[in-house]
């Protein structure tokens, strides 16, 4: 599904691709090289030199943070909400019906697509961004990945737009037609927002099948990127009684509270 | 502030004054991967431990015997990351894996790395001493360094551990598994010398020079900061890692007032941190930023320091010196600090009624301001005018506060005589090494010297936390019929029938059958859920939409409404999206209602926010309330840290924006030094006092 013809979309990916250029540190240390030294990502890295032996696996330092730094999402690139206990964390999950809240669990490593940690997205789970609007009235550019097992559709994922207040639907991302680098790519840009923007993310995967998800990004569309309004997604009823039921859950039981002292583990 | 402070000044030091010691390096990494791929222990290891062999455990002697039996599995498979083995770990809630590390018997210090997968792994690694030793145990966290493999591992180390290699009982890797489906992966567990033994120094006060630059001196130890802290991130992540820090700060933090006052100051802090040349420079910078935003929900905990040398059982309250203001008149700015309540044991001597006029020659509340630069965690109100959190966190148990053993050389107390009522006036120095060790009962501070039921009040140790008292109140009649309630939380996590608002409906009932008066007594509101005291303002007043919840925040980096115009079109906005509703159709117009209130935030800022300007509800506190209208999100750093930052702001019907400007009571009332030495709790007694002027009219037959 795409709001977009096929050339502003190449042109979307183009452009939002320049957004989050530069902000990219992850970098690969060859180990037949000098594996414990680290060089800027600006440095070209030299040609590995002919080797018979084939390395069971390539090093990289990527930022315990993730990217970019001006995402307009809490903890887009999942870096910051893996935890032993419940919080009001940039991401997280709850069960199929929206009405209880489960631990977030976690890929790590080279496995992710950026970062050192990425979600892990079993059938039937939903995960909440926490996010906001973007400033001065610009619209949004709005990117998530996710690798599915082989053989199911990336549509078996879906990222959708939110406002974080009501939980009324601002898009239904499309999905890029081609994998990247074994990722399947949802994008899409939507208008802009005076109440804050979150993602809800859902999926029809089949038992026993773990998407992994990363790198989500919601930035302003600085007007580098052309995109066009669309109408509010035509979600289902169920979807929309199920994002009701996360919804109230989380203004339910968000926290205005004192924090909690810090003591040293036993 | 003390400017010149070595933490204050740590962004413009020059690199040469930490390049005395191999401490001070940036993040490098242990070893090295061969063009297999394989990882190989560093050259510098004294242990390494890959997993191919049933690694040693450790087992505290007083584990619960649900975390006794091994949390892992030993795995052999290709992609080990050294050799063929590696730990598959799956532990139990409230238990954790220990893995020993055999460390050279001679002194040094120790870098310790471990790489993880599939999860999140909460490490830190501990070294226990000998009871003869009379050395204290370290615990210090590790963090990611950014290398990671394309098959999952990710590389997670330590600071520079000092150890005292012949007095060691133990030391060994703490791991809890967070986030994994399948259990964690712990491979390549290594020990690398790292510097030379560090003493850990004696110290007096949080200011004493003798800590160095690296170090604050904490429970009369320099307590390094790196032991708080993960790695000093590499040059390559530094930059990188400022920018995220930075730009999360700077789009989601606070409301109005507390981003235009605070965050230019907390944003150059984090700026400077890109200069960092050890660990402490970096993380210190980013809490002592956390602390610069001065926001009652916003917080980075380090637990810096080890365990409490010294007790002070007994607790502090703002108030009016009036016995002893002739002699130490009252501070400009500050109130009185009077000992509100104290055991008999561990306390100094003090009791009820005594003056605390200076902490290291300051008044109490200046020098607890003063900590912002070395505290991590600092709690304040997030109205600039409010220090009832400070003060509160004077005494009290050292996981609460007790910023006084914690940090102060010494206090200077003006004595009283509560049998004759009387101060004698003279001003004697005490040193906080001179206290007691252990012994006593241990007391919480609630900003209630004494409580007022006929029956069923707190206990001496002031246990109300999570708990209910209620009652009728003592030295009422029964035609009075005057009750009441002491609790501290308003956690009703949305349940309407739940432990807290189950309590609060059948209070309410009952005062609606049968009170005269009612006294809510409030003064340690450490918040909770908007449901409860939506709730409570359903017993006094009808309903409306009293201000409206933007938050977290709902535009980037927005820092206004500017004007109330502007802040008048926001709550028309967001009046239907997040109100905070308050009142019924059914509340009781009769009956009077006291709130009592000192030391309160966030929910319990609501809370009079909505009971503020109902038709027989009356409002006593010393101070406005903390001021923190906002939720907060929460970011967890690998284990090694939490951040909590205060996110969005609240707008009233007027149309002003409230953070950071606490709700004021209706009337102002000091705890008085002659009350307390009479047994008389001020407010209290003031509400009592307007409660019998306006008991609920007796039904007639």
């Amino acid at each position: 599904m795409s709001f977009l013809p096929r050339s502003k979309t190449a042109f979307f990916a183009a452009a939002f691709a320049i957004y989050l250029s530069g902000c990219n540190v992850a970098e690969e240390v060859n180990p037949a090289e000098t594996s414990s030294t680290t060089t800027s990502s600006t440095t070209t890295q030299p040609e590995p030199e002919p080797s018979a032996v084939v390395p069971k696996r390539t090093v990289f330092v990527r930022n315990p943070l993730g990217e970019p730094a001006a995402n307009l999402l809490v903890d887009g690139d999942f870096e910051l909400s893996i935890t032993a206990g419940g919080g009001q964390y940039g991401w997280r999950k709850f069960n199929s019906g929206g009405s209880v809240e489960i631990a977030m669990t976690a890929e790590t490593g080279g496995l992710c697509r950026t970062g050192l940690t990425c979600a892990r997205f079993k059938k039937g789970e939903i995960m909440f961004g926490r996010g906001t609007a973007a400033a001065l009235n610009k619209g949004h550019v709005m990117s998530v990945y996710a690798r599915v097992p082989e053989g199911i559709a990336c549509q078996k994922v879906n990222v959708i737009a939110v406002e974080c207040d009501t939980f009324k639907p601002l898009k239904a991302s499309a999905t890029e037609p081609d994998l990247e680098n074994g990722f399947c790519h949802y994008k899409d840009t939507f208008a802009p927002s005076s109440s804050a923007v979150c993602l809800y993310l859902t999926n029809t995967l089949p038992a026993d099948a773990v998407a992994i998800v990363d790198s989500a990004v919601l930035a302003p569309n600085d007007g580098t990127v052309p995109y066009q309004y669309s109408l509010e997604p035509d979600l289902p009823a169920g979807t929309l009684l199920t994002m009701q039921n996360v919804r109230d859950l989380i203004h339910r039981t968000t926290r205005f509270e004192k924090p909690a002292p810090s003591v040293p583990p036993p | 502030m003390k400017s010149t402070h070595p933490l204050a000044m740590r962004s413009t030091l020059p690199i040469l004054a930490f390049a005395a010691t191999s401490l001070t390096s940036a993040a490098t990494f242990a070893g090295e991967f061969a063009a297999s791929g394989d990882y190989q222990a560093g050259a510098e290891a004294v242990d390494f431990v890959s997993f191919e062999t049933e690694p040693a455990r450790y087992v505290p002697t007083d584990a619960d015997p649900s975390c006794v039996p091994p949390a892992f599995t030993l795995v052999t498979a290709p992609d080990a990351l050294s050799g063929e083995g590696f730990v598959n770990l799956k532990v139990q809630p409230n238990c954790a894996e220990r893995f020993l590390l055999n460390l050279p018997a001679a002194d040094g210090s120790y870098r310790i790395s471990a790489w993880v997968r599939h999860g999140r792994a909460i490490l830190s690694v501990v070294v226990l001493y000998t009871d003869e030793s009379g050395l204290a145990r370290t615990v210090t966290p590790l963090g990611p360094t950014g290398r990671v493999t394309s098959d999952g591992w990710v590389e997670m180390a330590s600071n520079e551990v000092p150890v005292r290699g012949e007095q060691v009982n133990a030391a060994y890797l703490r791991v809890i598994d967070a986030g994994a489906a399948d259990g964690l992966d712990i491979d390549a567990l290594e020990a690398v010398t790292a510097g030379e033994f560090e003493e850990q120094k004696a110290c007096k006060g949080a200011w004493d020079p003798v800590c160095g630059l690296d170090a604050v001196c904490v429970h009369g130890a320099c307590a390094a900061g790196r032991l708080a802290v993960p790695p000093l991130p590499s040059d390559a992540l530094i930059n990188p890692m400022v920018d995220g820090f930075a730009g999360r700060i700077r789009t989601f933090f606070g409301g109005a007032r507390s981003r235009k006052e605070r965050l230019p100051q907390a944003l150059a802090t984090i700026e400077a941190m890109r200069k960092a040349q050890t660990a402490w420079q970096f993380w210190g910078g980013l809490a002592r930023a956390t602390n610069q935003l001065a926001d009652w929900h916003t917080s980075m905990g380090l637990p810096l320091g080890g365990d409490p040398k010294y007790i002070l059982n007994a607790c502090f309250i703002e108030g009016s010196a009036d016995l002893t203001q002739t002699g130490w008149p009252k501070h400009p700015l500050y109130a009185d600090v009077l000992v509100s309540h104290a055991a008999t044991i561990g306390a100094a001597g003090l009791n009820a009624g005594d003056r605390l006029v200076a902490v290291d020659g300051q008044h109490p509340i200046a020098w607890a301001r003063s900590l912002a630069d070395v505290n991590p965690g600092h709690h304040t109100a997030t109205d600039p005018s409010v220090f009832a959190d400070l003060t509160e966190a004077l005494g009290g148990p050292f996981w609460g506060g007790a910023l006084i053993i914690k940090y102060a050389k010494t206090i200077s107390v003006i004595r009283c005589n509560a049998a004759q009522g009387t101060c004698d006036g003279k001003v004697e120095t005490l040193d906080v090494s001179s206290f007691t060790q252990t012994g006593g009962q241990e007391v919480y501070c609630d900003n209630r010297p004494f409580y007022h039921f006929k029956t069923g009040n707190p206990g001496s140790n002031h246990a109300v936390f999570y708990n209910f008292f209620s009652g009728q109140i003592k030295n009422t009649t029964d035609e009075e019929a005057i009750y009441g309630v002491v609790w501290d939380t308003l956690y009703g996590g949305g349940d309407p029938n739940g432990y807290v608002n189950g309590n609060l409906k059948k209070l309410m009932t009952q005062w609606k059958a049968s009170a005269r008066g009612v006294i809510l007594d409030h003064r340690a509101g450490s918040g909770g859920t908007l449901d409860a005291p939506e709730l409570l303002t359903r017993l006094v007043r009808p309903p409306d939409v009293a201000a409206v919840n933007l938050m977290p925040i709902v535009i980037a980096g927005y820092s206004g409404p500017d004007t109330v115009e502007e802040g008048l079109l926001l709550f028309d906005k967001f009046k239907s999206k997040s109100p905070y509703n308050v009142g019924a159709p059914d509340y009781d117009p009769d009956l009077p209602v006291a709130l009592l209130l000192h030391r309160d935030g966030s929910a319990s800022d609501y809370l009079p926010l909505g009971m503020k300007g109902a038709p027989n509800t009356r409002i006593f506190a010393p101070h406005p309330t903390a001021g923190a209208f906002s939720t907060f999100v929460n970011m967890a750093y690998y284990g090694a840290f939490e951040i909590q930052l205060a996110s969005g702001d609240t707008i009233t019907s007027q149309g002003d924006a409230k953070i950071g400007h606490g709700v004021e009571p209706d009337e102002v009332v000091a705890q008085r030094q002659s009350d307390l030495l009479a047994g008389k709790d001020s407010l209290h007694e003031a509400a009592l006092t307007w409660l019998r002027d306006h008991l609920k009219p007796l039904e007639t037959p």
